[in-house]
């Protein structure tokens, strides 16, 4: 994974811009949420939380989260939390493994894909350039809220 | 299930389909990643085997020509075969206790890897902690969006 400052500030962009909802920002991060604390107190745990970073088992895991919810708003929260998970794992396959990527395809394969772009503590260079982000769109939302507020 | 209500049931059967996806990954997951524990554990039967290790493996000491490896609480002693000699050459001047490194190697002998590929992640323990700052900025983001009710 690219770090979680990456993730929070796309996902955070991503849903100001397109005025998505929240969910969309928890999707941005549900990859990683729910495997990594595991995998790193417990490396032996890698295969069985491995599917929860596939896009078949988040789409399990969203449609689970979305039916605690009533039908009026369920394909809201769904489709918000699936497209912030999507979005986590295009950011992810610009990373470079030497063992252990992702499996894109798992049920049907275990053929595992990346686009060996990055090491994955790379991101960490673009700190500076998220945290500059980050505070431009509080900025922005602090002024949006105090114009709204007269 | 009513109209107007949470769905029960489509929870519990995503979640029995997930539940089955991680068994039949733990049960059946290629042997491209493994673990320390996991080839301590083969004994014998690990020599000569090619094992490939992801970036949780730690360095806890640091030898002439190599280091000491752990992860989930073993350790192997890993050393540098002679494909990746001028790498190692230029990698263990920065090398430190502590770092995190993720390894193509053979199995030896018990105990003993050769690295054939390797790559220390420098920077990874900032990056868990970072993540960690970032994970709590996310939980105000969504606590207020959520106190102002957008929910959906």
């Amino acid at each position: 994974m690219p770090d979680l400052v990456t993730h929070v500030i796309a996902g955070y962009g991503l849903q100001r811009g397109f005025r998505l909802t929240p969910w969309f920002l928890i999707g941005a991060i549900l990859p990683d949420i729910l495997t990594r604390p595991f995998t790193i107190v417990w490396p032996g745990s890698f295969w069985w939380t491995m599917p929860l970073h596939t896009p078949v088992g988040l789409t399990l895991f969203c449609a689970a989260i979305a039916f605690l919810h009533r039908p009026g708003i369920r394909a809201s929260v769904f489709l918000n939390l699936g497209a912030g998970a999507f979005l986590h794992v295009v950011l992810d396959l610009f990373q470079a493994h030497l063992a252990g990527s992702y499996y894109l395809f798992f049920p049907f394969s275990w053929h595992s894909v990346e686009i060996d772009l990055i090491w994955p503590e790379t991101s960490l260079y673009l700190l500076p350039l998220w945290a500059v982000i980050g505070l431009w769109l509080a900025v922005k939302h602090f002024r949006q809220r105090m114009k709204a507020e007269g | 299930m009513k109209d107007g209500r949470p769905s029960v049931l489509g929870f519990l059967s995503c979640l029995l389909f997930l539940g089955a996806l991680c068994f039949y990954s733990a049960r059946f997951g290629s042997a491209a990643v493994d673990t320390i524990p996991e080839i301590r554990a083969k004994g014998r039967s690990a020599i000569g085997q090619e094992v490939a290790l992801t970036s949780d493996v730690k360095v806890v000491r640091l030898l002439d020509n190599g280091f000491i490896a752990r992860q989930g609480g073993a350790q192997m002693e890993v050393t540098i075969s002679d494909e990746v000699e001028s790498q190692w050459n230029a990698a263990k001047h920065g090398l430190a206790v502590g770092d995190f490194v993720s390894l193509r190697a053979v199995c030896k002998q018990t105990g003993l890897l050769e690295a054939r590929e390797f790559h220390v992640h420098k920077g990874r323990r900032l990056k868990i902690w970072v993540s960690i700052a970032a994970l709590l900025a996310a939980a105000a983001i969504l606590f207020v969006q959520f106190r102002k009710g957008k929910y959906a």
